[in-house]
């Protein structure tokens, strides 16, 4: 079948809708293109339900289970106790450090 | 759990261990969905306690945990950007070869190479398989590391596109189109490794 837009087109319109609204012209073509390839509009559904997912993935963390195992727990306790006995590692009134985490940190 | 602030105040910063034992498998379990593999995220974590004891703004109250995750937070999007300088390259982001293959020419017109199956899963479903989270990360991972860091700074983070255009150093019409190509190699990896399997 010979289609306005092809399925990568379509695929790509699929992404942009996602970001901001697609001029007229582009919309329609993307809405007549859904309407006639099933393909297309399985894969509209599936990338947007993918979307769904990932932000219930990433906001529901007790979905993810996490035990701090000993060896774990035993590595961060060890640096943090480090860097707290280093003076110039974990000073704690340095007072130009106002802003923890906001900057790049190079490691 | 003795919680620091919560009766009386143990100092976090005599003994970071009452902090690990306080917030570090709740850190963890926010780090993992985003970074994928343990030991980043055990790096992030502890960078994450460092930057807290270093903080002028120190607490030891009930919103030490908010505290900490908005930490944490930051350092996931900075290793993202680090991440994404460190291997930018030049015309790289300009095709994918990935995004290409999924499409055929078909009668004038470039079709689906392989048209997407049938996904017969429930969201309910996907989110408490744990099976499926791993292979997802899995997927995650094996993006080009520009397209993952677009993808988890702008989907999973929620940062503004224009902050992730200033990060990735590229037009917004880059990053949709850095998104899409992520979403393509996702979904064709969930497919074959997933719902077909
Ligand atoms: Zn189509």
């Amino acid at each position: 079948m010979k289609r306005f837009t092809s399925c990568k087109e379509a695929a790509k319109a699929v992404a942009e809708a996602m970001e901001h609204d697609l001029p007229l012209y582009r919309r329609f073509a993307l809405n007549f293109h859904l309407l006639v390839c099933s393909a297309c509009r399985r894969y509209r559904s599936q990338v947007i339900g993918l979307n769904r997912l990932v932000r219930r993935h990433v906001r529901e963390p007790n979905q993810v289970v996490v035990e701090l195992d000993s060896d774990t727990r035993q590595r961060l306790v060890d640096r943090l106790r480090q860097a707290n006995a280093t003076p110039t590692g974990g000073t704690l009134s340095t007072g130009n450090d106002h802003t923890p985490g906001g900057t790049p940190v190079t490691p | 759990m003795n919680h620091p602030g919560m009766d009386g105040k143990p100092d976090v910063r005599s003994d970071p261990a009452t902090w690990v034992d306080a917030h570090g498998a709740a850190l963890l379990a926010y780090a993992m969905p985003r970074v994928r593999d343990q030991l980043t995220a055990e790096d992030l974590v502890q960078e994450t306690f460092l930057a807290a004891l270093k903080a002028d703004n120190f607490r030891g109250d009930a919103q030490e945990r908010t505290w900490l995750i908005s930490i944490l937070r930051n350092k996931i999007c900075d290793h993202f950007r680090r991440l994404a300088r460190e291997r930018a390259q030049p015309g790289g982001d300009a095709v994918d070869v990935v995004e290409d293959a999924q499409f055929a020419p078909h009668m004038g017109s470039d079709g689906w190479a392989k048209a997407p199956g049938r996904w017969l899963v429930d969201d309910e479903t996907l989110m408490a398989n744990r099976e499926f989270w791993e292979i997802f990360h899995s997927c995650l991972g094996a993006l080009p590391s520009r397209q993952a860091a677009a993808f988890v700074l702008r989907m999973m983070e929620d940062v503004e596109a224009e902050r992730v255009c200033q990060d990735l150093e590229i037009t917004a019409t880059n990053l949709w189109v850095m998104l899409h190509r992520a979403r393509c190699r996702l979904r064709a990896c969930l497919e074959e490794r997933w719902f077909t399997s």
